[in-house]
């Protein structure tokens, strides 16, 4: 047997165990989504009737859902903004700037990525609640008592609320990402820009963002599907969708478990494709010649 | 030699890895000779305590029977789960009405034994008997059983309102209203809800009360002018004025929405910052451990619209049932039917529980001075109000919602996001959908 032949049959072997198991994991359940969401369907064992796009049609003249998804753009896209930026900030604060209290920082920035989301909507609960609420008791402390709010209990102010915790949560991981491809870039950059003039402000522009731009496109899909995912779980761990605060995975979960697992498949269905199409489009638009140092 | 090694590794690899997913559910654990019987609960307030005698009882009774007692929290999925796999409990206690709607589903897609017999076979009073919650289809047949009854008004503190204390106890709407404008002075909220489920009881009693049995049953039956009528406008009236922000305590909405906020809301009743709450007799268990010893529940059934009107009060239901393709159909059925005995009944009512039996006045009148004797003396002043919505199509109507439309919309009321006439309006508009897509029985 030649060389070649028994290293693709030791690739293949070692291949195959992962390639089942997303086969069997993955591929499968989701073309079983995509065939349930043409069915009507009350739960896992009840009888299926074809349907055809009925499920669909429903679906797109359904308030909730429409709301559901509004929220989740509006999620996606100011969680993917405030985060960056902050993330990218505190990021270029901690690797080019020395001051007392460095490591401290760090420490406190990743510490709520440790935590679990659950852990996390219990904090925010408490910070949340309005009469003994960290927040309501702080304001009325400061004499800004005028600033007080129904923080989950009002439905202008709920999809806020949601949003800064949720920023809260991902800035140490999204930090810890920039900080890593920051490090690596060579220091006698900075210096040779210093030399030549340049603020830092401007080796910031000029410098580091387009050396990490690489690590940026790659953080923008995770802050597409990870606030995709932990909306649903914070929303059902706190207002369970209610006064406005539908997000799509949450919507989907509340229907497809409540007897209408068709139409929560369906709903499903339409979270992938968006979810997709929307990395995908992020991942085009943001593409640039890829700069080396 | 070495292709087979590779071989045998990467095989080796593959199955440790697939190994773990098959696990055959575990055989019942040393039930000897005996018939299982798999009871599933719901685990709320009404603890364990009660479901344990109930089952020694009964094995006391039918010695080679070995009931198998389980609690869940989140029960439904437990269940589909477990349906899934072709496993089935034989009794099931999990209520109508649940924001899981398992039991309506289950319902819907014929899951659930008929029980005609057993309710033939015992002394069950013939107002529950004839509801449509035993009769969930209103084709004769019978399905769910009452596991137990009670009145759910609004639940106050006794020390705080009543005969010679700081406020009175209201018998009109009227003077109900005064309350709230005198309470508000004192910086207290007349009302706050646990959640906006908790209304269920409240509005049949209040449909009762402006429309009569009439306005009730078209309403749960889902009559396509049923929500047109002055009277459904005067309901819907009462509920947001009791929801706007006049009345109301001003956390309930958030709270409401809060993960288990609810007993919040309930403390706040029990704190003297709100005066009335919906809510059911579990109330005092649930929150025996925050109450102090200087406060007593009491239940005040809806005042009435005008100076001696008729009052009422809602009379709340729990329910058990059989799967359809439960495995031990004929001890399922003995033990309900156990329930209804005399045995099950005294056991129920030591537990504070009332089995609406056709005698069930006498079950009260026996028992020792207590909450529950007390509560139940609601009757002695207002009618009950008793009902389920009717079944109705959700293959046809999947976006629809009934407990986010008819209870969800109060926290919108609440919130001032919804007008009275809106809530009217979405009302009327969901049952016309309704009326054309009732369930009707094969």
């Amino acid at each position: 047997m030649n060389k070649k032949k028994a290293q693709s049959r030791f690739v293949f072997a070692c291949l195959a165990p992962a390639v089942i198991l997303v086969f069997i994991f993955m591929v499968i359940p989701t073309i079983d989504v995509f065939k349930t969401a043409f069915f009507k369907k009350s739960n896992f064992v009840s009888e299926a009737t074809f349907a055809g796009f009925f499920n669909f049609k429903v679906l797109f003249n359904d308030m909730r859902f429409i709301e559901a998804m509004q929220n989740t753009i509006l999620y996606v896209v100011l969680i993917t903004i405030i985060t960056l930026i902050l993330a990218v900030l505190f990021a270029t604060l901690l690797t080019r700037e020395n001051f007392i209290g460095k490591n401290f920082f760090r420490v406190i920035f990743y510490i709520p990525n440790i935590l679990s989301i659950v852990v996390i909507a219990g904090i925010f609960s408490a910070i949340y609640q309005p009469t003994n609420g960290i927040l309501n008791t702080f304001l009325g402390m400061i004499g800004l008592d005028f600033l007080q709010q129904q923080w989950m209990g009002n439905p202008d102010i709920i999809n806020y609320s949601i949003i800064a915790a949720l920023i809260w949560q991902a800035i140490g991981y999204y930090m810890v990402m920039y900080m890593s491809s920051m490090t690596s870039i060579p220091e006698n950059l900075y210096e040779a820009a210093s030399l030549e003039g340049a603020g830092k402000v401007k080796q910031f522009f000029m410098i580091t963002l387009p050396l990490i731009w690489d690590n940026i496109r790659t953080t923008l899909t995770f802050f597409v599907i990870s606030t995709i995912n932990l909306s649903f779980m914070f929303v059902q761990l706190t207002s369970e969708g209610n006064l406005g605060s539908e997000v799509a995975l949450n919507y989907m979960y509340n229907n497809a478990f409540a007897g209408k697992y068709g139409f929560g498949m369906a709903i499903g269905v339409c979270i992938f494709v968006f979810s997709f199409a929307l990395s995908a489009i992020i991942n085009k638009v943001t593409e640039r010649e890829v700069l080396q140092y | 030699m070495k292709k087979i090694i590779t071989a045998g590794l990467s095989f080796a690899m593959a199955a440790s890895m697939l190994a773990g997913c098959s696990s055959a559910p575990a055989e019942d654990a040393d039930s000897g000779d005996k018939r299982v019987l798999k009871f599933d609960s719901f685990s709320g307030g009404n603890g364990e305590e009660v479901f344990t005698k109930l089952a020694e009882a009964f094995e006391a009774a039918n010695p080679d029977v070995d009931v198998q007692l389980r609690f869940e929290k989140e029960l439904p999925d437990v269940l589909n789960k477990e349906n899934a796999q072709g496993e089935y409990s034989d009794v099931v206690y999990y209520n109508l009405g649940q924001p899981s709607g398992y039991t309506e589903t289950q319902l819907n897609t014929n899951e659930v034994l008929d029980i005609s017999d057993v309710i033939e076979n015992i002394n069950i009073d013939e107002n529950y008997k004839n509801s449509n919650i035993v009769q969930y289809y209103g084709d004769g047949k019978s399905y769910l059983l009452p596991l137990k009854t009670t009145p759910a008004g609004f639940f106050y503190n006794t020390e705080l309102i009543g005969e010679g204390k700081k406020y009175e106890l209201p018998t009109t709407w009227d003077e109900f209203w005064a309350l709230g404008d005198q309470a508000r002075e004192d910086g207290i909220a007349l009302f706050t809800y646990p959640t906006n489920g908790y209304f269920d009881n409240t509005l049949n009693a209040l449909l009762k009360e402006t429309g009569g049995e009439e306005l009730l049953t078209s309403v749960l039956n889902y009559d396509k002018n049923a929500w047109n009528s002055d009277a459904a406008k005067q309901a819907i009236d009462i509920i947001s004025k009791l929801v706007s922000p006049d009345y109301l305590y001003a956390d309930t909405v958030s709270n409401a929405n809060a993960k288990d906020g609810f007993t919040m809301n309930q403390q706040a009743v029990i704190d003297g910052k709100a005066l009335f709450m919906p809510n059911g007799d579990w109330v005092v268990n649930e929150m025996a451990d925050t109450t102090p010893e200087d406060f007593h529940w009491g239940l005040l059934p809806l005042p009435a619209l005008e100076e001696g009107g008729e009052r009422f009060v809602g009379s709340m239901t729990e329910q058990v049932w059989i799967p359809a393709q439960a495995k031990n159909v004929d001890d399922a059925k003995a033990f309900l039917e156990f329930i209804y005995s005399d045995e099950g009944v005294q056991i129920m009512a030591e537990g504070g529980n009332i089995v609406p039996t056709a005698n069930m006045t006498e079950t009260i009148a026996a028992m020792e001075d207590g909450y529950t004797k007390e509560f139940f003396s609601v009757y002695d002043e207002a009618s009950a109000a008793l009902g389920a919505f009717a079944p109705y199509n959700t293959d046809n109507l999947p976006d629809f919602d009934r407990a986010a439309t008819v209870f969800g919309s109060i926290d919108s009321l609440a919130t001032g996001e919804m007008t009275a006439d809106e809530y009217q309006s979405t009302l009327a508009d969901a049952w016309v959908k309704l009326s054309e897509n009732k369930t009707i029985a094969e």
